[in-house]
């Protein structure tokens, strides 16, 4: 992968922006990012907000690297753990409510993960979620990301979903919020 | 708390536990390797294995110039790195191969270096591996881990993949062309598969054995990263 251009092929966030969501974040969104990699994307969203960018990642290659640019930035966060770990998440923010929660978790549990994560999240803020459905299931893709749609359909409230087809095969893109009560 | 110090902490806990989460393991891959060199060629540079100890024992670290790393290694303190944390033996053990090396990073006296290597490669299989290096040979050993990119993947993997292990080339081979199916990949090599009449069921009953070797020792002997 290349480091240096950000582009929808190497970007879910850029392909769903380049779609037309609204997710760009505002000038001072505190932002959780779940499954940063070595933080191509994370880089990027970084400029775009005075707000703190905390990068969560589990594989140590990746989190070294993402400590790397962390320490060339003023905003990133870098996170060494496993994004199920909810109150490490808490302990590493200090209280920050975050604007916008967003994942790309490529695994069964990544509706759970997300339900959990969402806990930090402000009760006015987005949810930006990535969905490979072949991570989930051997399934026909179709199926599920119905299985997956109502899911998150009963925890939260689907603003948007779109397929992010041809650059990133059998994956999708929601764009939520929390439920009001 | 502002938000320059919450960055900072997170830095400075990242990088903690990323210490943590890099194993011993590494030292057995790398000697392993570096004797791999020295039976593949008879007196190699060992430019990429120095980058690659580097970037275990100061991960965080931005030279890239070989020539520069090389100097850095020889004249950092080794137990104070923010990487890989060694003992004293293990200090040791690395400042025996760097000091025998050479301007042009070969090693002074490759065949007698080499005994020692394999000294140094067979203790520290001994010592993180002990139930394993009792099921086969430290060197094997060492090139399954290697193969496996570390100890912590293996555990997770059926016995049939730590029997097939190596023997990548010819599995891809039987499921493109239809030829024989493996029944060996680096195990074949043990004295155990080699002096048995019944090699196939033979290399099953060991890496049955060395599966189960390998996970006692890992659950044993290495830390549980993030969990
Ligand atoms: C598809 S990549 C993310 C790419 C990244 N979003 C980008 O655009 O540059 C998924 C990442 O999630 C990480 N990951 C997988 N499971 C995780 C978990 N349970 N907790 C944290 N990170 C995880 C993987 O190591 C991998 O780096």
């Amino acid at each position: 992968m290349k480091h240096k251009d950000w582009s929808p092929e190497n970007s879910k966030w850029k392909a769903a922006l380049d779609r037309g969501l609204d997710i760009k974040p505002k000038e001072n969104d505190n932002i959780l990012y779940l499954g940063a990699s070595s933080g191509t994307t994370v880089k990027q969203i970084s400029k775009l907000t005075r707000g703190i960018v905390f990068a969560v990642e589990n594989s140590p290659e990746m989190a070294i690297e993402l400590v790397k640019l962390a320490e060339k930035s003023k905003n990133i966060a870098p996170i060494f753990s496993d994004a199920r770990d909810i109150e490490f998440l808490k302990k590493s923010i200090f209280g920050k409510r975050m604007n916008i929660l967003f994942q790309d978790i490529p695994s069964v549990d990544q509706v759970e993960i997300l339900t959990k994560a969402s806990t930090l999240l402000d009760s006015e803020g987005k949810i930006l979620f990535s969905l490979k459905t072949q991570s989930i299931s051997q399934k026909p893709s179709k199926e599920t990301f119905e299985k997956v749609e109502k899911m998150l359909g009963e925890r939260f409230r689907i603003i948007s979903k779109i397929s992010l087809e041809p650059y990133h095969k059998k994956h999708y893109f929601f764009v939520l919020r929390k439920q009001a009560y | 708390m502002e938000d320059k110090d919450i960055v900072l902490w997170n830095i400075k806990e990242s990088k903690e536990r990323i210490r943590k989460a890099i194993l011993k393991d590494r030292m057995i891959i790398f000697f392993t390797r570096v004797l791999e060199d020295l039976n593949k060629y008879s007196n190699p540079n060992f430019y990429g294995r120095m980058k690659d100890i580097y970037r275990l024992l100061f991960p965080f670290d931005k030279e890239t110039d070989p020539k520069k790393i090389i100097q850095k290694m020889k004249n950092a303190d080794l137990s104070l790195s923010e990487g890989l944390t060694l003992d004293n033996n293990e200090v040791n053990y690395l400042q025996f191969f760097i000091n025998n090396l050479n301007e042009k990073c070969k090693l002074r006296d490759p065949r007698d270096a080499k005994k020692k290597i394999e000294e140094i490669q067979k203790s520290l299989v001994a010592k993180y591996l002990p139930s394993s290096s009792k099921v086969i040979e430290p060197y094997i050993l060492g090139k399954i881990i290697s193969s496996f990119g570390g100890i912590q993947k293996i555990s997770r993997k059926p016995s049939s993949t730590v029997q097939l292990i190596g023997a990548e080339k010819s599995l891809f081979r039987h499921m493109s062309s239809g030829s024989p199916p493996p029944k060996y990949g680096l195990i074949f090599y043990s004295n155990k598969i080699k002096n048995s009449a019944m090699k196939g069921r033979a290399s099953r009953a060991l890496a049955n054995k060395l599966s189960i070797s390998l996970r006692k020792d890992y659950y044993r002997n290495f830390p549980q990263p993030l969990s």
